[in-house]
């Protein structure tokens, strides 16, 4: 414990119980994954439509904390980390699918291709490898310039890699539906890789490595002044980050079955965009929170949208309503509140546990709010 | 020796129209350190106030889409970016990418996702000859207009007292302010400004295509985007330079490939343009302005 905790000058009156250090440490990750338990427990409990709903749900959590490691952390906003879900789900595909189907959707692939059948597990690392390697590739020059025009660029990266999803065809089936991907993303695969995920991004964020990239992102000149390296912190966020939305775009590919190039393009980068910024960017609960939330919410415009009668009046199925509404969402939380639902913070130990003054703060940027009895 | 001329002349047309689309979103992102991703919504937009124009007058129809899509500019501007001016980079760019889909899915709601067509300026397509280099007068067009309107910028940012006042707030924002520029208006010039460049675009595309759909300001605006980065953000004369030899490069591209590789073309351009961002990555002039906060 700080050696300053306990600073009788100013609180005479000693903060009875303060929680075990471990506690403290472990305390946000173990709220987000008991609340996720629970929204399992209830997907699990419900009808087939609505456990398809939060299975969808765990799968985009992945990616969104996946893009949270990198956007979050280093406040470089990135319009293309959809891409490397592309990459997931394809490369996954490509070694998923049945070896006699593959020889009719794909014919020209190479023999060893043709012939490959992983399970889901070995499926959904050789997604993650290939979006790593990917992102391996471009990180250097992005990484070193400025956070805008890096943003502009990896928006590029996602246009390039839709082109040429949308006519590499004897890979990908240009935009012809990619179909025959076994379905194994269940409730609970999806639970644990969002669990999975939610933890890997809380270890890093607490790391050295995460440190750094936090600090490029609240002081630019600061950290640099410290000896930090902007563009090296950036490239393992960047890389973590790729890994993580691999990971999530196979697990689509397990979810969905089939797909084409337009499930990982501007549609689902806005989507997973407007789950974290909703939530609040700047923290993992703001990421996991926001997710949750989004799909809720989509999950009730999609039901507008397929037409509901409001007494006299009825709103016919009108393609776009669920689009125009999320913006519209995600307009009214950055004009009124730029730092999300959470306000950038995570989830603050309950009052009782936290110290009278001088202790650290609950976790990240929370300010001790708990002030000592005594004036 | 005719397919080089040929291709220069196509070079130079799609050149003008990408410094166009350049120099807009240059401008904004000069005062407010924006990048507007709504540009190509304007873009856009002024492409379907021309398809409800269709049938008026040529004059009538410029005057009104460039008049309309300043004032959708302006209204964007009062709307969802005031309130957030000064906010982080992220906020900013998370913005106006909301701006830019929502308006993209207004339009899919009320006009549907489908590709229209429409007859604008079509006599402008009939070619004509010069020692066997087929140029259409509508290339000849594009480029006078971007001429045009290039001058008329320079004209208003170096003749105007707003002018100036607009360039010394992208130099220093604050510093501007402190001896009486004033912001709002200022910006609201400097998107005015914009979506008139926006609706130049939109005129020519739809010219030239004949045709209108939710997503056609994309190609045009990502290349104004990348343009920028390339020309060093904040650098007018950068940008333009940057969307001049980014229409380039793509014709040359197009017109160089083997058949089977043309859908790539993008890719190819945009791989250069991140080699070249390993060699130089403050663009071609510099990027001072970068990292400063308002």
């Amino acid at each position: 414990m700080s050696a300053s905790g306990e600073t009788a000058v100013r609180s005479p009156v000693k903060v009875e119980r303060e929680a075990h250090p471990l506690l403290r440490a472990s305390w946000t990750p173990a709220v987000l994954v008991a609340g996720l338990l629970l929204i399992a427990l209830f997907g699990a409990s419900s009808s087939a439509v609505l456990q398809q709903v939060v299975t969808t749900g765990f799968v985009y959590l992945v990616v969104v904390v996946g893009l949270y490691t990198f956007v979050g952390l280093s406040g470089v906003v990135s319009f293309g980390h959809i891409s490397f879900m592309g990459i997931g789900a394809y490369a996954c595909a490509l070694v998923a699918i049945p070896a006699t189907m593959k020889g009719v959707l794909l014919p020209t692939l190479p023999g060893w291709l043709q012939s490959i059948e992983l399970g889901l597990f070995a499926s959904v690392a050789v997604g993650a490898v290939c979006a790593l390697v990917f992102a391996a590739a471009i990180a250097w020059p992005i990484m070193r310039i400025s956070g805008l025009a890096a943003a502009i660029t990896l928006f590029a990266v996602l246009i390039v890699v839709n082109t040429i999803g949308t006519n590499w065809d004897p890979v990908t089936r240009g935009t012809r539906t990619m179909l025959g991907v076994p379905i194994e993303t269940t409730l609970w695969v999806a639970f644990g890789f969002g669990v999975v995920a939610v933890l890997v991004a809380w270890v890093f964020q607490s790391s050295a490595a995460g440190l750094r990239l936090k600090m490029t992102r609240e002081d630019e000149f600061g950290a640099r002044s410290l000896g930090v390296s902007v563009a090296r912190a950036r490239i393992w966020g960047f890389l973590l980050s790729a890994v993580i939305i691999g990971i999530g775009g196979a697990l689509y590919a397990h979810l969905q079955g089939s797909f084409t190039p337009a499930d990982f393009y501007l549609r689902t980068t806005f989507l997973t965009i407007v789950m974290l910024v909703v939530g609040g960017m700047h923290s993992l609960s703001g990421a996991v929170i926001g997710t949750m939330v989004i799909t809720g919410l989509q999950q009730l415009l999609n039901e507008v949208q397929d037409g509901i009668s409001l007494g006299v009046v009825t709103i016919s199925s009108r393609p776009g309503i669920t689009q125009v509404a999320l913006a519209v969402v995600l307009l009214l939380i950055l004009v009124f509140r730029s730092e999300g639902i959470t306000g950038g913070r995570e989830i603050p130990l309950p009052r009782r546990w936290r110290s009278g003054n001088g202790g650290q703060p609950a976790a990240g940027a929370d300010t001790p709010a708990s002030k000592p009895p005594a004036a | 020796m005719t397919s080089v001329l040929q291709t220069i002349v196509d070079a130079l047309s799609f050149g003008s129209m990408s410094a166009l689309a350049a120099l807009g979103i240059a401008l904004v992102f000069g005062v407010m350190r924006l990048i507007n991703f709504a540009h190509a919504e304007l873009i856009m937009l002024g492409a379907y106030g021309t398809l409800v124009l269709a049938g008026a007058p040529w004059p009538i129809v410029v005057i009104c889409v460039v008049a309309f899509v300043a004032l959708i500019a302006v209204g964007m501007e009062r709307v969802a970016f005031r309130p957030v001016r000064g906010a982080s980079m992220a906020t900013l760019l998370v913005t106006s990418f909301a701006v830019s889909y929502f308006l993209q899915n207004l339009v899919i709601l009320f006009e549907g996702a489908q590709v229209k067509t429409l007859s604008f300026g079509v006599s402008l397509l009939d070619p004509f000859r010069v020692i066997d280099v087929r140029i259409t007068w509508l290339d000849l067009v594009t480029v006078v207009a971007t001429l045009a309107m290039l001058g008329a910028v320079a004209a208003i940012l170096t003749r105007t007292r707003t002018g100036v006042q607009l360039r010394a707030a992208t130099e220093n924002f604050r510093m501007a302010r402190m001896v009486g520029v004033r912001a709002n208006r200022v910006i609201a010039v400097a998107f005015a400004m914009s979506g008139a460049l926006a609706a130049t675009v939109s005129l020519l595309l739809v010219a030239q295509n004949g045709t209108v759909s939710p997503a056609m300001g994309l190609q045009p605006a990502l290349i104004g985007f990348v343009a920028t980065v390339i020309g060093g953000m904040g650098s007018l004369i950068g940008a333009v330079t940057g969307g001049f030899a980014l229409g380039v490069i793509t014709v040359v591209f197009q017109a160089s490939l083997p058949v089977g590789l043309t859908p790539y073309t993008d890719a190819f351009v945009f791989a250069i343009v991140i080699g070249f961002l390993v060699l130089r990555p403050n663009g071609l002039f510099g990027a001072r302005l970068t990292e400063e906060r308002a």
